[in-house]
């Protein structure tokens, strides 16, 4: 998302810019935009003391993007599939898993050192402990590598994991879920020294 | 004494009128801070209240939780009767995502990837649990101070600050209900004192009875996978090798081991969460597979820092909601001692 249009968007939200057909064109042509738009009015409606339905702000965008992601049929589908069962080892928090391999489907950002968020190429990260060098030689030309998709998945994992077993993060029962169902991970590298 | 030397006899009376009065003031604030501790309104009061009631208080309220550059609003319902608790989180944004929890199995139902998730076994001591060390224990390494009386979402809080002694660990600021003891809101600080991640009640109501009905999923689940785990039953350890976590942060001391398979592809993983009571970090082991999806160096995500590196064949990552140089350092102390 482009950070100038992702800004002029919280401003119009805030009174502090005017909703012009600019602004309705974009919104209306990008799911993305749609996406921001509608989590910005809903955390301010909860900000402002609100009761929220939850499905009110989600139907909207659910039945917008339903029908943008429809093709057209001529003949009628079978909708549902039975519901399938998997059993799984215990142990591993498996919500994790399932929760981090959806949530990672979005887009992923690095962060420049001025913190702004750039684009970069995927950087293929090394096998070997000499990985580690590479990181910081390229982290240290002014664009921090992101990590691949398969590192993030994996790392997902461990930190979703790590948040439901350990009891620092439940001084309040839920918290841990908290980062399960509110989940939009965006990480970059650290530049190591 | 050498300073006072120099000084001429009024500058001396003056001097030693306000070292007795720093004296006298540090004796008198020594005498608050045990009375902080101790008494009713001191910071044990309020940590042991606000314990308390996230095991018996009944309430529906919506938050906002947030970290760096991303604001999720949720609806968490709570509910404690004779016969256990139960919970409901709720996303209120599109994804639909909620979370039901009793005292035998968790159930996480996720649209987006249209599954439901059923974890039994997670005890209801872990539901939620009392601080692992007492408090005595963690002042050792946090500096605990109670702040002003404020209000979030109209009811009016008791804040306490939970400073950290050292670069390993993250600092809190807690606003907690003076009325019901509930925590309202929650910040984690970073070393420098910037908050990393936010939690806030906007609106909450407490309520006699929560109807049945509230802590059922809406949600129509046809067409989901279901996925099931029993309870957790470590898998046998790996007798060929001993991992050795060479330093630790002071006060950090092991939760919980277990060997276990990870889901979906079955590899087994070993895993090791250490705590302080309040901070705490996992080291995962698992055996190196040849996919290059192994962290090598370090990697944050908002206030939570992972730490990875190869020994031998096997991977080892160190995740924790700590400072990245805690991470990094107890990462580097880990080998493995073979066994015979």
């Amino acid at each position: 998302m482009d950070k100038h249009q992702s800004e002029r968007l919280s401003a119009v939200s805030d009174g502090e810019a005017i909703y012009d057909d600019v602004m309705s064109k974009l919104i209306a042509s990008n799911s993305e935009y749609r996406e921001q738009w509608s989590r910005i009015h809903l955390v301010r409606d909860v900000m402002q003391g609100h009761k929220v339905s939850p499905k009110a702000h989600g139907l909207s965008l659910r039945v917008s993007q339903a029908l943008e992601n429809e093709p057209t049929v001529l003949a009628p589908k079978k909708r549902f599939n039975s519901q399938q069962l998997m059993k799984q080892a215990g142990g591993f928090a498996i919500a994790a898993t399932i929760a981090v391999t959806a949530v990672l489907t979005v887009q992923q950002h690095s962060l420049s050192p001025n913190n702004e968020p750039v684009t970069v190429a995927s950087i293929p990260l090394a096998t070997n402990q000499g990985a580690a060098n590479n990181i910081h030689t390229v982290a240290s030309k002014g664009v921090m590598p992101r990590v691949s998709m398969a590192v993030e998945r994996k790392l997902s994992n461990y930190i979703v994991n790590h948040n439901e077993y350990s009891a620092a993060s439940n001084m309040q029962g839920m918290l841990p879920y908290v980062r399960i169902v509110g989940y939009v991970p965006t990480r970059q590298v650290v530049n190591e020294k | 004494m050498c300073v006072l030397w120099g000084m001429s006899r009024l500058d001396r009376l003056s001097m030693k009128s306000s070292l007795r009065f720093i004296v006298v003031n540090l004796a008198f604030l020594t005498v608050l801070n045990t009375a902080a501790w101790g008494a009713d309104g001191g910071i044990h009061f309020w940590l042991k209240k606000m314990q308390h009631a996230a095991h018996t208080v009944n309430y529906d309220g919506t938050f906002v939780y947030s970290r760096k550059d991303q604001l999720s609003a949720m609806r968490l319902i709570h509910r404690a009767t004779k016969i256990g608790e139960q919970e409901r989180l709720i996303s209120l944004d599109s994804s639909g995502r909620e979370v039901i929890r009793d005292n035998k199995k968790v159930t996480c139902i996720l649209p987006d990837s249209k599954a439901v998730v059923i974890e039994k076994g997670r005890s209801t001591s872990q539901f939620p649990p009392p601080f692992t060390s007492s408090i005595q224990e963690l002042e050792k390494y946090y500096q605990f101070t109670l702040a002003n009386q404020e209000k979030v979402a109209g009811h009016l809080t008791q804040q306490i600050y939970i400073q950290p002694k050292d670069k390993y660990r993250y600092g809190h600021r807690l606003w907690i209900d003076v009325k019901t003891g509930l925590l309202l809101q929650k910040h984690l600080l970073s070393e420098s004192g910037k908050t990393l991640e936010k939690f806030m009640f906007t609106q909450i109501e407490y309520v006699k009875h929560i109807p049945d009905a509230l802590l059922k999923s809406q949600s129509l689940h046809k067409g989901y996978t279901t996925y099931e785990a029993d309870d957790v039953s470590p898998t046998q350890e790996d007798k060929q090798h001993q991992w050795i976590v060479g330093w630790l942060p002071a006060g950090f001391k092991q939760d919980m081991k277990t060997a276990h398979k990870k889901p979906l592809n079955g590899k087994p993983l070993e895993h090791m969460v250490f705590s302080d009571g309040l901070s705490s970090i996992s080291v995962f082991i698992e055996p190196h597979t040849g996919k290059d999806n192994h962290l090598i160096g370090g990697s944050s995500m908002g206030a939570v820092n992972a730490n990875g590196k190869y020994i031998d064949n096997f991977n080892v990552t160190v995740v924790g909601v700590v400072p990245q140089v805690a991470v990094r350092k107890i990462c580097a102390s880990i080998r493995m001692k073979k066994k015979n």
